[in-house]
């Protein structure tokens, strides 16, 4: 009650309109006006909640017309319809017009389809049926291509205008022919055809109009509209049929066309769909345009809907070829009459109370699977029990009641993903000729059996049992196709794949070789540093060593003498000892030296340069057995106490050559250098020569140094060198309270390097245990790494519930969120400085609930480490509706997976639920996201996230008296607290005693 | 994989590892990550590779050819051989603001957008060299115009109290200069506590020229001068950011900068910090790039009507 009282203060605020609401948001719209980077999804959301705006309109728009988050007045039967119907303000207008046209088309149809039934059943034998089908199936196939060709020439909306005012015409001119069986053959085939193109047609009108996640929420009430009117219809024909012929029916269902014809002119013919440029002369069939992944969606799409109809129309065929021996012929068309009023009222109720549901439930993959299963489950009891009228009306009262309402939606949005330059060729394909195809195919079949005699209830049953078991493996094999649509659709425009590491081969050596006789010394050493790394250094000319630049022949040395190649470089090398360089000199030495060139070694020992000097030692007693430290030439450098420039140079020199050899014997000396040194304060080289020599005495050194930026990567390196201890290490120091925070902050990424079971283990736990925010979310990237690109399994369920805690933190944020910012518009006003760091807090707030959300993003990647989660999300923020709607749908397919359906529903709703603008005042397992202003602070000063509470803090103590005693009971709870913000706001919140 | 495609991905690796520079370890594998991910454009001459008011979801590498760049306002420059293309509107994320034409051939590496970011994302000492990089052109371009391109990218000056600063202001204040204004609030938020309030008196030098640059200053209150070669380049007042976004610049201070007018606050922050909040926050690493590219922008007329174009500014490398 108080939340809602609060809600309405901050609807109204001084009395303004609601529309005025969004312009008093001036801090966001600062926000955005200074280009605010800040992830879209939580504006959109956001946004959404306080002013209500479509998700389709909110992202990049200004939101010309605001509705309220909750209604009032007038507006409360307008809210109850939209939240019955799942539809939102925008979708309401053409979801409502598509409704009223598709209820008189299949209204108007069912009329029609009674009588032809009637007449032609009085008129022919059942058996006559198959040849009906098979020829309405030739006729088809002439009559589709002409179809899609009007569509594409006047649009659909105008097709489908014409085929409309042509039914009625047809039907009328059939109506005052003489009675014969011409007569009713013409009418069951004109009947059949125009039910397929008018259908069809329909369906390439309304798919133009919304995208697959408004497909999804508007096409069920939608095609409730041909629920009911096939109810309205077929009620219509048996009240008809008492006071008319039978004949009279076909003038009814004429005006009924007629009436649908006047009621689409007011659907829009405006696509609001890009359309796609054709280049000029280009003429592409469907199969020429499409891609492999297209190719096989639509194939398997085909497949579906002709067992779909094949499986129906036996199941027509068992049911009228029962009531033709049941019934006596002159109460079949009252029979009919009758039964299809039953099936189409449950369908009807099937529509309006389960449909939306299921669908939102288990989605367009799951939906599509459950009308074959239940046909398998009918044709399994019918089988069973034996065939009479009763199994026969089950089977096809399962049939009638679901396939035009949860199937048909179903069917209709497995279309939506394709492109548009396929959809409307593969819809009306697959709807009429393929369609028909099968039908004409059941159709023989059928014939076949009834002229063997074997076309008994029995054998049918057993046939739609086939069939039907058919049609759910390919409805469940529609799944990967689908997702694979989507995966091209939100990778359009970026690479699908990442190339893989290539090797080189011929050509690319060539290249590379090219490189290398070029003067620029950075594409030389580009070329040598490849040639290196990809263990082709053997292919290093030794000529490169004429090259004029001093920085390529330092690059080639040690490149020619790690190759092992024919030593065709060593005379040029030793032509380098005599270098005007320094550098390019010691480079020539350590060069001959790896090449075992003792002379040059010992002929540098009296080199003048201290640093040539140094670098003959190392090469020296590096050929030598034992500990260096054991060595005079080395003790000398190491115990010499001046701090004379020489001695710093002959030690820096030393690290430098054990950094650059890997000879581990040095740690000693290493070791015996530093002992007296404090371990965070040693300069680069020394930790890089540790680093190399990656020796497990320098494992507590190389944690600690985790913490400082210089050297970080080569000791992380070093760490994975060493292996299992240094796992050891890393966990110890993770969980040791006395861990210092930065070094603890690097742990999680250096620990992903080791791309084990065990590291994503710790991990996890980290993501699971830890209380620091940041080091969480160090452990998330990590884990991602270890996921996504090293392929390391990790416990998808465990990964769920992190995912399924983060999207609940979202939606907390969102409450929180909405719950303070109404404070800023209410009276009285806060003052400045309250009002400032409410504002600050607010941004927090907001700033928090988009990094939860990004992170249930990125544990959605970790659960599913093969798909681009990444692209996905940022797709969501795409200015194009389609490309969002896109992956709102693929979002919903991919996680339909076990253990899924919790989080999926908790993603569903962060995204693209059309009450969104409730979220926030809804409840999700138990807990209310939002409350009064004063709640909301309530709760901030208790959150776990310590700069929240700070914040929170710091406001309430400025708000004053409200919030006096909250403030005094949160700083006595948490002295971290009180001193922080002491601390940060010169502000002395010691907790006063009680009584006093 | 066809021999050709092998070739043409040795070719990009070894142009990026080129182009990038610095030290092997890093380069070789941001430039191998990198060469994944591009993709071989050619453009035969004439041909235009984008024009103003599209959208900027990707930017290219120039291998070889030349491009020339259209300002619809007035102005041109010519790219050559290892230049990026087009970077400064996909870090901004803004629509094309030029249109780019080939005048002759012109081989181009494109990257997509995303793919940009991911791969700044993934390797912070990438990211942090391509922070410093443009850092020390803008000052090199700062300096060589002598300062008069601080006044266009100087912030709006706003009040700021003169009593203590509390959290609340002192994140104000910093959200108020770039890089912190595109940057999530709690990128600021987490810095907020190192940042360190500095009192300083009339003529006193915060900085001296040549002195290891170690901070950040957002001037608080106050005037600060900033002096090179016994003239003043510009002067800085309440809530700008000391030097502009050439501050991230890793070099030494390249001018003095002293106290005038007055008394004076501002806020410290050291870069170890600010590097830290990167690391955390990438939006931070974006938003300093962004901003960086953003005044570098701003200078551009500057640089034309002085001709000023050393080697080094010209070419926008990452």
């Amino acid at each position: 009650m108080q939340a809602e009282q609060e809600w309405d203060d901050q609807q109204k605020p001084n009395g303004r309109h609601d529309g005025e609401l969004a312009n008093q948001d001036r801090p966001r719209e600062r926000n955005r006006e200074d280009g605010d980077t800040q992830p879209k999804l939580l504006v959109l959301n956001v946004d959404r909640e306080v002013f209500g705006c479509a998700l389709a309109d909110s992202v990049h728009a200004t939101c010309d017309s605001v509705e309220p988050a909750r209604p009032r007045g007038h507006s409360v039967m307008n809210h109850a319809f939209r939240r019955l119907l799942r539809l939102r303000k925008d979708e309401q207008g053409p979801a409502l017009r598509a409704f009223a046209v598709l209820f008189f088309v299949i209204g108007a149809h069912t009329i029609l389809e009674t009588a032809r039934d009637a007449l032609f059943l009085s008129k022919m034998p059942p058996s006559r049926l198959t040849v009906m089908y098979m020829a309405l199936a030739a006729i088809t196939l002439v009559t589709s291509t002409q179809l899609a060709r009007l569509s594409r020439r006047f649009g659909a909306r105008n097709g489908l205008v014409a085929s409309l005012v042509f039914g009625a015409w047809a039907t009328t001119l059939i109506r005052f022919q003489s009675q014969s069986s011409w007569r009713v053959t013409a009418l069951y085939l004109f009947t059949g055809v125009l039910a397929g193109m008018l259908v069809a047609q329909f369906w390439l009108v309304v798919g133009r109009m919304f995208t697959v996640s408004e497909g999804r929420r508007v096409f069920g009430p939608i095609a409730a509209g041909g629920v009911l009117g096939a109810a309205f219809g077929s009620s219509l024909a048996v009240g008809l049929l008492m006071v008319m012929s039978v004949d009279g029916l076909l003038l009814v269902a004429a005006c009924g066309f007629v009436i649908a014809a006047m009621l689409l002119t007011l659907v829009p013919q405006e696509s609001r769909e890009p359309v796609e440029v054709v280049p000029v002369g280009q003429s592409l069939s469907v199969r020429q345009r499409a891609t492999a992944g297209e190719r096989a969606y639509v194939g398997r799409m085909a497949m579906f809907v002709a067992l779909a109809t094949a499986t129906a129309l036996v199941a027509d065929y068992l049911f009228k070829s029962t009531a033709a021996e049941v019934v006596p012929k002159e109460r079949l068309g009252a029979f009919f009459a009758q039964s299809y009023a039953v099936l189409n009222v449950l369908a009807l109720v099937v529509q309006l109370f389960f449909a939306s549901r299921l669908l939102s439930r288990i989605g367009v993959v799951g939906a599509v699977m459950f009308l074959p299963l239940l046909m398998v489950l009918a044709g399994s009891g019918a089988a069973a029990v034996g065939v009479g009228l009763a199994s026969v009306l089950l089977v096809r009262g399962v049939d009638g009641s679901f396939r035009h309402s949860i199937h048909r939606v179903a069917t209709e949005l497995l279309y939506l993903p394709l492109p548009s330059r396929l959809r409307d060729g593969a819809h009306v394909l697959i709807e009429t000729v393929i369609a028909r195809v099968a039908q004409a195919a059941s159709a023989a079949l059928i014939f076949a059996l009834v002229t063997v005699g074997w076309a008994t209830p029995r054998v049918l049953v057993f046939v739609i049992l086939a069939l039907a078991l058919a049609w759910f493996v390919t409805a469940a094999l529609v799944r990967s196709p689908y997702l694979d649509l989507f995966r091209d659709a939100l990778s359009r425009g970026t690479l699908d794949q990442v190339s893989p590491d290539v090797d080189l081969d011929m050509a690319s050596v060539e290249r590379v070789i090219e490189a290398l006789s070029s003067r620029d010394p950075v594409r030389v050493i580009a070329a040598l540093q490849l040639l290196d790394q990809k263990a082709r250094a053997r292919l290093v000319p030794a000529l490169i060593l004429f090259h004029e630049s001093d920085v390529v022949l330092r690059a080639a040395l040690p490149i020619l003498a790690r190759s092992g190649g024919s030593g065709a470089w060593v005379p040029l090398a030793e032509r380098l000892l005599t270098h005007e360089s320094e550098p390019v000199r010691i480079e020539a030495l350590r060069a001959l030296a790896v090449v075992g060139r003792k002379d040059v070694i010992e002929q540098a020992l009296t080199d003048e340069s201290p640093i040539m000097r140094t670098h003959a030692v190392y090469q020296l007693v590096s050929r030598e057995e034992g500990s260096p430290m054991a060595r005079p030439l080395v003790r000398a450098i190491v115990d010499r106490d001046a701090a004379t420039t020489t001695v710093e140079v002959e030690r820096s020199t030393l690290l430098t050559a054990i950094a650059e050899g890997n000879d581990p014997r040095w740690a000693d000396v290493i070791l015996a250098m530093f002992e007296r040194s404090p371990l965070e304060d040693l300069p680069a080289e020394v930790v890089r020569a540790m680093a190399n020599l990656g020796d497990v005495r320098f494992l507590p050194l190389f944690v600690r140094r985790l913490g400082v930026r210089e050297g970080r990567a080569r000791v992380r390196e070093a760490m994975v060198r060493v292996g299992a201890p240094a796992v050891a290490a890393l966990n110890e120091a993770l969980w040791d309270p006395e861990t210092d925070r930065h070094v603890r902050l690097h742990i999680p990424r250096t620990i992903s390097r080791f791309k084990t079971a065990e590291t994503a283990e710790i991990l996890l736990r980290v993501l699971e245990e830890s209380k620091d925010g940041h080091l969480r979310y160090k452990a998330l990237r990590g884990l991602g790494r270890l996921a996504s690109h090293d392929g390391v399994r990790v416990d998808r369920m465990r990964v769920l519930a992190r995912l399924k805690h983060n999207l609940l933190e979202h939606f907390r944020m969102l409450g929180l969120s909405f719950s303070l910012r109404g404070r800023l518009l209410k009276q009285p006003v806060l003052d400045p400085d309250a009002a400032a760091s409410l504002e600050l807090l607010l941004d927090l707030v907001d700033s928090k609930g988009a990094q939860a959300l990004e992170r249930a993003f990125r544990l959605l990647q970790i659960a599913h480490p093969r798909e681009r989660i990444d692209r996905t999300y940022q797709a969501l923020s795409s200015p194009d509706r389609r490309v969002r709607a896109s992956a709102v749908e693929f979002l919903d397919a991919l996680t339909l997976r076990r253990g899924e359906a919790e989080e999926r529903e908790l993603l569903r709703r962060a995204i693209d639920d059309p009450t969104q603008s409730a979220i926030a005042q809804s409840t999700i397992d138990g807990v209310v996201f939002t409350s009064t202003y004063d709640e909301a602070v309530a709760r901030l000063l208790e959150d776990t996230d310590e700069t929240l509470a700070l914040l929170a803090t710091h406001h309430a103590s400025l708000v004053g008296a409200r919030f006096k005693d909250l403030v005094n009971r949160t700083v006595k709870r948490r002295p971290s607290i009180g001193e922080a913000s002491a601390r940060l706001f010169g502000s002395d919140l010691t907790p006063e005693p009680h009584g006093v | 994989m066809a021999s050709d495609s092998v070739s043409s991905q040795v070719a990009r690796e070894l142009f990026l590892r080129a182009f990038i520079g610095g030290n092997p370890d890093v380069v070789g594998d941001t430039a191998a990550r990198i060469a994944k991910r591009v993709e071989d454009l050619w453009l035969p001459a004439s041909k235009t590779l984008y024009t103003s008011g599209e959208p900027a979801d990707e930017h290219f590498f120039l291998v070889e050819g030349e491009i020339e760049v259209r300002d619809p306002r007035g102005g041109a420059r010519r790219l050559g051989e290892r230049s990026i293309v087009g970077i400064l509107d996909v870090m901004q994320e803004r629509p094309r603001i030029r249109t780019a034409t080939a005048t002759r051939d012109t081989h181009l590496l494109r990257l997509r957008a995303n793919d940009w970011f991911d791969v700044l994302e993934d390797d912070f000492e990438f990211a942090r060299g391509a922070v410093h990089n443009v850092a020390r052109g803008l000052t090199q371009l700062h300096i060589a115009l002598e300062g008069r391109g601080f006044e266009v990218s100087k912030t709006r000056p706003t009040r700021v109290r003169t009593g203590p600063l509390s959290f609340v202001d002192r994140t104000l204040l910093l959200r108020a200069v770039p890089p912190f204004r595109r940057a999530s609030v709690q990128a600021a938020v987490d810095l907020v506590p190192h940042a360190r309030v500095r009192e300083l008196e009339e003529d006193e030098v915060l900085v001296a020229r040549d002195s290891p640059k170690k901070s950040i200053f957002v001037v608080a209150n106050g005037s600060i001068a900033v002096e090179r070669g016994g003239s003043t380049l510009a002067t800085f007042g309440p809530s700008s950011l000391l030097f502009g976004l050439g501050s991230f610049a890793p070099e030494p201070w390249a001018a003095t900068a002293r106290v005038t007018g007055g008394p004076a606050r501002v806020l410290e922050l050291d870069l170890e910090d600010i590097y830290d909040a990167m690391e955390e926050h990438f939006d931070l690493v974006k938003a300093a790039i962004s901003q960086l590219s953003a005044e570098r922008e701003s200078l551009e007329p500057f640089e034309m009507a002085d001709g000023v174009t050393p080697s080094s500014l010209t070419r926008q490398r990452a």
